[in-house]
């Protein structure tokens, strides 16, 4: 990645960071224990990623075989 | 019979269309391929709502063109998506493929404006076996696995079937409505339909097809099988709470699967079941604001699959791999090829301005407006997963990864048309949804361009590219297969014969040498005893034993008696 793609990438973080401030609570219709998180979005996506690499960990030692796993008896 | 206000059954024209198509020159089949489903979506956009067509079948009344909002939005995107498939594969001179897949997306048309058990059934059948024609066509390597997913769509045939003939034994009405959930025929129905719909654990056989169906079949595939069986989970068990529990499992399921494997067509069938389970969890909250995000989100959900399959579909097609071990920098050579996966890739991720976006989050929304909010959390959970392997890993390792100089062959033009076509259907809902929402079967009165919705999708977005850009070596895909539900009739059954019945047989093999044994020697005895006299030369031992066992039992005898 160059800079600039940094930089976009790093402006819509925060961007989006601060003007969760300004939105969210002023036009969501719904009341529950997220909304009151800062950045929920965020985290949620951010340790998403590790959810899904401990997913592939685990299983790549119970449920991935070799290609011809089935082909041979 | 099968028209109403002068409209003919859609399902009719495309059966119409494997009749003459033989009839036509292989090298122009294709090109008239999709006017048959053109003329069916043009009739599935006018035919006017609330008419019906009924026939008298034995002592039923049949309702075989039953047109309402629902069945009518459905008709006219399984028309549209199977133009568009049509055009991506014009360039074929495979007239079995072309007849499978009109036979195919006109039953499909059968199952959504059937109105009544029977005729839905008939179609339904149809619908498996000619969709199963286009995973055999490939090649020979595909005969088992079109083998097993006909066996498993017949099973889930049959119990659709035992369901139906249940439920009108116990008084039920021939008519589809919605289903009680505390009625035992109810739940076969519901499994048969499920079955369909990719539900765990009946779901295997989804992801062990579709990526070896056709490159153009697969397009027909990822487009109407399930989306039909979400049709009439809608139809009957909206509500059904367990319905809320099996989709969030499958919208994590798939997602979690597709990290596992490597075949790009496999990555793509994983996320089916996936967004399968968005809709399913809304048909399980079944409020009116669910529905309507289910049928939107089918809708968009047909659009960007289709794109997404006939990116991968391309890349077959251009390199002759699938495997994304294989695949990596090809973007120098195939970029409009990426570009227009990747309007399925945003789309389907929920980009702002992609039609994912104002479908997806409906049924999010719902969920989180009728207070589940764990279930909103996973579904936002899976959300990530879709980014991260549709929209990041696939496409990064394809057309950005290690560059392996693979020969490309060039790629016909019609196969772009079609991308194009369906990328434009993608960002049009994106950029104005009110043209899909007027088409819902409910009013609507959600806006999904609101400063809280745009925030929270970039949040999500911007998380998950730079947790992928940070682990995406972590990421990368093994030449390994994983072992799904399916391992039970393929290794599981055959381990089960090997371990029990093949013992069983050998006892009784054996037992058949020892009988033929036995008899050969009877008759050869039985022919003249004096031969056993002959072959028996018992040694002076076993005489002298003989002998002595004889006395002493003489003796026992004696003294007992």
């Amino acid at each position: 990645m160059k800079l600039w793609h940094w930089s976009i990438l790093c402006s819509l973080i925060i961007g989006s960071l601060l003007a969760e401030k300004m939105f969210v609570h002023d036009e969501t219709h719904v009341s529950d224990m997220w909304q009151y998180i800062p950045g929920f979005h965020f985290i949620i996506g951010f340790l998403g990623c590790f959810v899904f690499l401990g997913s592939k960990f685990l299983g790549r030692r119970i449920l991935q075989k070799r290609e011809n796993y089935y082909d041979v008896d | 019979m099968m028209w109403t206000e002068g409209f003919i059954h859609p399902a009719l024209i495309l059966f119409l269309g494997c009749l003459v198509l033989p009839l036509i020159s292989k090298k122009t089949q294709g090109l008239f391929f999709p006017l048959f489903p053109l003329a069916a979506l043009w009739i599935c956009w006018n035919v006017p709502l609330n008419q019906g067509v009924q026939i008298e079948f034995m002592q039923y009344q049949l309702s075989i063109f039953e047109v309402d909002r629902l069945s009518r939005i459905f008709g006219v995107i399984f028309s549209l998506i199977t133009v568009a498939a049509g055009i991506f594969a014009s360039h074929l001179r495979d007239t079995r493929q072309h007849i499978s897949a009109l036979i195919y997306a006109g039953s499909a048309l059968g199952v959504v404006f059937a109105g009544d058990w029977i005729t839905l059934f008939v179609f339904w059948e149809v619908m498996a076996i000619s969709s199963s024609l286009l995973i055999w066509t490939r090649n020979n390597q595909s005969f088992n696995v079109g083998l097993r997913y006909l066996v498993v769509h017949l099973l889930g045939g049959s119990i659709l079937l035992g369901g139906i003939l249940w439920h009108i034994h116990d008084g039920g009405n021939i008519i589809i409505d919605s289903l009680k959930s505390d009625q035992f025929p109810s739940w076969l129905l519901v499994i048969g339909i499920g079955l369909n719909a990719a539900i765990p654990p009946l779901h295997a056989w989804l992801a062990d097809a579709y990526p070896k169906a056709t490159i153009t079949g697969a397009i027909f595939l990822s487009a109407l099988t399930t989306k039909s069986a979400v049709y009439l989970l809608v139809r009957v068990a909206s509500g059904w709470e367990i319905l809320i529990i099996l989709g969030v499992v499958m919208a994590v399921y798939g997602v979690v699967y597709a990290v596992l494997v490597n075949d790009i067509r496999e990555i793509l069938s994983y996320h089916i079941i996936s967004q399968v389970g968005y809709m399913v969890v809304g048909i399980g909250i079944g409020t009116q604001f669910a529905i309507n995000g289910v049928v939107a989100h089918a809708v968009c959900h047909i659009l960007y699959k289709a794109l997404l399959f006939m990116g991968a579909g391309a890349v077959l097609k251009q390199t002759g791999k699938s495997n994304l071990m294989e695949l990596g920098g090809l973007f120098k050579s195939t970029p409009l090829t990426f570009f227009l996966y990747m309007v399925g890739a945003f789309s389907i991720s929920g980009f702002p301005l992609f039609n994912g976006f104002i479908s997806k989050s409906m049924v999010i929304s719902a969920a989180r407006e009728e207070g589940f909010q764990v279930i909103f959390v996973f579904l936002i959970l899976s959300s990530v997963g879709t980014f991260l392997h549709t929209g990041l890993k696939l496409p990064y390792y394809t057309w950005f990864g290690p560059n392996r100089s693979i020969e490309l062959v060039s790629t016909p033009p019609n196969m772009y048309i079609a991308m194009g076509m369906l990328a434009g259907f993608c960002i049009l809902f994106g950029v104005a949804p009110s043209i899909l929402y007027d088409l819902l079967p409910y009013s609507v009165d959600y806006k999904p361009y609101t400063g809280s919705h745009l925030v929270e999708s970039i949040q999500l977005i911007s998380a998950g590219f730079l947790g992928f850009w940070w682990l995406r070596s972590k990421f990368s895909s093994e030449a390994k297969i994983v072992l799904d539900v399916d391992w039970i009739y393929r290794k599981g059954f055959r381990g089960l014969s090997h371990s029990l019945l093949l013992r069983i047989r050998r006892l009784f093999d054996n037992a058949e040498l020892k009988l033929f044994e036995i008899s050969r020697w009877l008759t050869h005895y039985s022919r003249n005893p004096s031969y056993a006299l002959k072959s028996m030369r018992p040694s002076l031992e076993v005489t002298g034993s003989l002998i002595l066992l004889s006395f002493i039992l003489f003796l026992v005898i004696s003294i007992f008696k």
